[in-house]
């Protein structure tokens, strides 16, 4: 297992590389000029070349991204060029908003999806099945922002349960912390729990038919134990890959979500500061956020290991 | 088409707190820093002077009056009795820190080139200040209003620069409490204000909502009392609604499509004339806009005292743009490309023109794009058509110098004309309205008939105007679209 564990961490260094230099040249593919997006329709040209220069912008791309490089191995993530604020602090103080919508997320999604896929695959062709197809169906094919949306004029305006926008932190006020984020996780969700109550559906079809349930059920252990016992855990091996790669598509869906809902957190800090041109904002979230994909990916690995013997052997 | 603001009816009540719904936050509130943030800044920052909502004249805010002995000095008397936040007191000598701070190239404030041409500033006594300039500056005043903020000199010495950026104590009625990034920023107001009647408000709470549709659900349900920068969709309805109050006022910003006068077609003064006499800036606005905005036939915009409502060189005529384009060489039309920014209201806006156009065989195809894209293509020279808008600014010269002058900085239709340059650089040097008026009037007059730009309308967003719920009174909009609330107050709720 150690070793196993040491390869799949050798193997992630020239990933991390090469994500840094991709993380890097991406924020110039964005259109249009950082210095004039920053300074606004009034500079005059001597003032964005006067800011080009003091950014750096003026420099080769390679040369400006070994000073970047050499910034990050002293880490240091560099500061907004629009604030002043460091992206560290920016990125720490958004942090626990983000962790907390896609965390509540993946719970609805789990605590929902997998029940749902189980019954589902167990009672095939009745309506538990039509309606799990049915949220999965949705779920992948209903855009995330129109789905917002509905929610909030249903419940929000409608019926006045929850409130439009806006968050409450955990440590002012918990209960209100929970109803801030409610309709926020449960958009998020959606997509999830489609994919995931789809893929617990088949998987379980799957195991089902095989020879050890056969044999289960001839010893006469009860449908119950049979199922949950023997079915699922097998079952859940492609849904714990499902789960670790959905992970990413959840941290992305923040973007749209905290948008939305006006949410301070992760995604919402990378969009606007692309919207902004603030460069060093963006690389920062990025390569922040590529590196927890990485690192969700890799446990996700070892998860993956601990339940099938046979990938370590691979 | 104007509605008029909300007026109060009774005796103003203190207190409460309003909530206002934001759709980008500033990016600093360090006045040095940033540039287009007056939103919020102007609830805790002051300048001397202040612009009338009505006229956009000049009066008088921390400087109780000033004299201009000759074009280039202005002496002003400060306001005596004003305290900082942090209990400072504002007087000269705090005006000329400021001003040095702004202008100190290590500084490298964006905002310092507004203010190349001052030379010095100098204490003459603790309650009046010097400004000598350079050279002669006709929008010296406005452009104090607009872009010099007083920030305590004890604490540009001593604050540190991340508090700079979040909560400078100014001589303003309300004072930074808190910024959550992303989330809300709210002002209390501040007891040591000159004004001992003001503000009415306690709080003011910003709430940062990115989405339009999102933060006009918010208002409607109550959670937000105050929404500006409205979807022309939602105006009607909520002009219609009795329990809002929609306030409005016209801004100085203009809707225009750019032509490149260096390359063909529009290098060619007649084809430029043909678009002007085919496009239908009524059937524009009714059907782009819904009925939003009022036609513009020159840079010059409604709420500027050189503003002339009777300018009206163009109306359709589709047989006099027939005539402009034989006598262009172009006699059955002309193709030509304009580029426009892919949000789906400016491609609707365009594509209303693009059939106008039509009706004399002028084929115009659109390109879209990401703004930003687009306008750097656009100043390197590399167009035919642009469809933008131009914010202007309390000052006719703002609206025309930097676009149609040789020198301009925004001069991207690439216009020169030697009596426009005169008439600008004149107007620009020039502090007497009557003959700065006769000179705008004048160049708007020749830019207007040489057409390097189309004029459309008015306003540059789509709808000049904030809407707020009945509980608030006493707001008055303004022509910069800058909302200030310290005469505001609310019903108690």
């Amino acid at each position: 297992m150690l070793k196993f564990l040491a390869r799949q961490l050798l193997l992630a260094v020239p990933t991390v590389l090469l994500l840094t230099f991709f993380v890097f040249s991406i924020i110039f593919l964005i259109p249009g000029d950082p210095a004039e997006a920053l300074l606004g329709n009034t500079a005059s040209p001597e003032a964005i070349a006067a800011f080009r220069h003091k950014m750096r912008l003026d420099q080769p791309l390679l040369v400006q991204y070994v000073a970047w490089l050499n910034q990050l191995l002293h880490g240091n993530l560099g500061a907004s060029v629009r604030t002043s604020e460091p992206v560290w602090t920016a990125i720490t103080a958004r942090l626990p908003v983000t962790l907390q919508l896609s965390a509540y997320a993946m719970i609805i999604a789990i605590a929902l999806g997998v029940p749902l896929g189980a019954l589902a695959a167990t009672r095939r062709n009745s309506l538990w099945d039509l309606l799990a197809q049915l949220v999965g169906l949705s779920g992948l094919a209903m855009p995330s922002f129109f789905l917002a949306l509905l929610l909030i004029l249903l419940v929000s305006l409608r019926l006045r349960w929850l409130p439009v926008s806006g968050y409450v932190a955990p440590s002012d006020d918990l209960l209100g912390s929970i109803k801030s984020l409610l309709l926020p996780s449960l958009t998020l969700s959606f997509t999830m729990l489609g994919s995931i109550a789809r893929m617990t559906r088949t998987s379980m079809l799957e195991v089902l038919g095989e020879q050890y349930i056969v044999t289960a059920r001839a010893k006469g252990l009860r449908e119950r134990t049979v199922v949950r016992r023997h079915a699922l855990k097998s079952a859940l091996i492609p849904i714990v890959t499902l789960i670790g790669l959905q992970f990413g598509f959840v941290l992305g869906g923040t973007i749209v979500i905290e948008k939305i809902f006006g949410l301070p957190g992760i995604g919402r800090l990378m969009i606007d500061n692309v919207y902004a041109h603030d460069f060093p904002v963006v690389q920062g979230v990025l390569l922040f956020l590529a590196l927890i994909r990485l690192g969700t990916n890799l446990i996700t690995d070892v998860v993956y290991a601990a339940l099938d013997p046979q990938v370590r052997l691979e | 088409m104007y509605a008029a603001p909300s007026a109060s009816q009774t005796e103003p009540t203190k207190g409460g707190t309003l909530k206002i719904g934001l759709g980008e936050q500033p990016s600093t509130h360090n006045p040095y820093g940033g540039m287009s943030d007056r939103t919020t800044i102007s609830q805790f920052l002051e300048s001397l002077v202040e612009l009338d909502k009505k006229t956009l004249a000049t009066k008088p805010l921390l400087a109780l009056d000033w004299k201009v002995p000759d074009d280039k000095t202005y002496v002003f008397t400060l306001r005596q009795g004003v305290k900082f936040h942090d209990g400072t007191d504002f007087d000269a000598s705090a005006v000329k820190a400021a001003f040095d701070y702004m202008l100190d190239p290590k500084v490298a404030s964006p905002r310092a080139s507004n203010f190349d041409r001052v030379a010095s500033v100098e204490v003459n006594d603790p309650h009046t200040v010097t400004f000598h300039l350079k050279e002669p500056f006709g929008v010296f005043l406005p452009t104090l209003a607009q872009q010099a903020y007083f920030v305590s000199p004890t604490a540009l010495k001593n604050m540190a620069p991340a508090d700079l950026e979040i909560k400078p104590p100014g001589t303003g009625p309300f004072k930074v409490l808190e910024w959550v990034k992303d989330d809300h920023i709210t002002f209390e107001r501040f007891d040591g204000y000159w004004d001992p009647k003001l503000p009415y408000l306690d709080r003011l709470e910003y709430r940062i909502l990115p989405d339009g549709n999102v933060k006009v659900i918010a208002f409607k349900a109550g959670e937000i009392d105050f929404v500006d920068n409205l979807p022309a969709t939602e105006v009607k309805g909520i002009q219609a609604d009795p329990n809002y109050v929609f306030a409005s006022t016209p801004s100085t910003g203009y809707r225009s499509i750019y032509l490149n006068t260096a390359a063909a077609p529009f290098n060619n003064v007649a084809a430029r004339q043909a678009l002007a006499w085919l496009v239908d800036r009524d059937e524009l606005i009714k059907l782009g806009t819904l009925g939003i905005g009022t036609p513009a036939y020159g840079p010059l915009a409604p709420p500027q005292w050189a503003f002339d409502p009777s300018f009206k060189p163009y109306s359709v005529n589709i047989d006099k743009a027939k005539a402009a384009l034989s006598e262009a060489g172009l006699g059955n039309g002309f193709d030509f490309a304009l580029k426009v920014s892919n949000s789906p209201d400016e491609v609707r806006m365009m594509e209303i023109i693009q059939a106008q156009l039509a009706r004399a065989g002028v084929k115009m195809s659109l390109v879209t794009g990401e703004y930003n894209a687009i306008r750097a293509t656009v100043i390197s020279g590399d167009y035919q058509a642009f469809f933008a808008g131009w914010l202007g600014g309390p000052d006719p010269d703002l609206n025309m110098f930097d676009s149609f002058h040789s020198k301009g900085w925004f001069n991207w239709v690439k216009y020169h004309n030697p009596d426009v340059d005169t008439l600008l650089s004149d107007a620009r040097a020039s502090s007497d309205v009557a003959k700065r008026t006769e000179m705008y009037r004048k160049a708007q007059s020749i830019v207007s008939q040489e057409a390097p730009m189309i004029f459309l309308r008015f306003p540059y967003w789509a709808i000049d105007g904030q809407a707020m719920a009945k509980r608030v009174h006493n707001f008055v909009p303004d022509p910069m679209q800058t909302m200030f609330f310290k005469e505001v107050w609310v019903d108690a709720s």
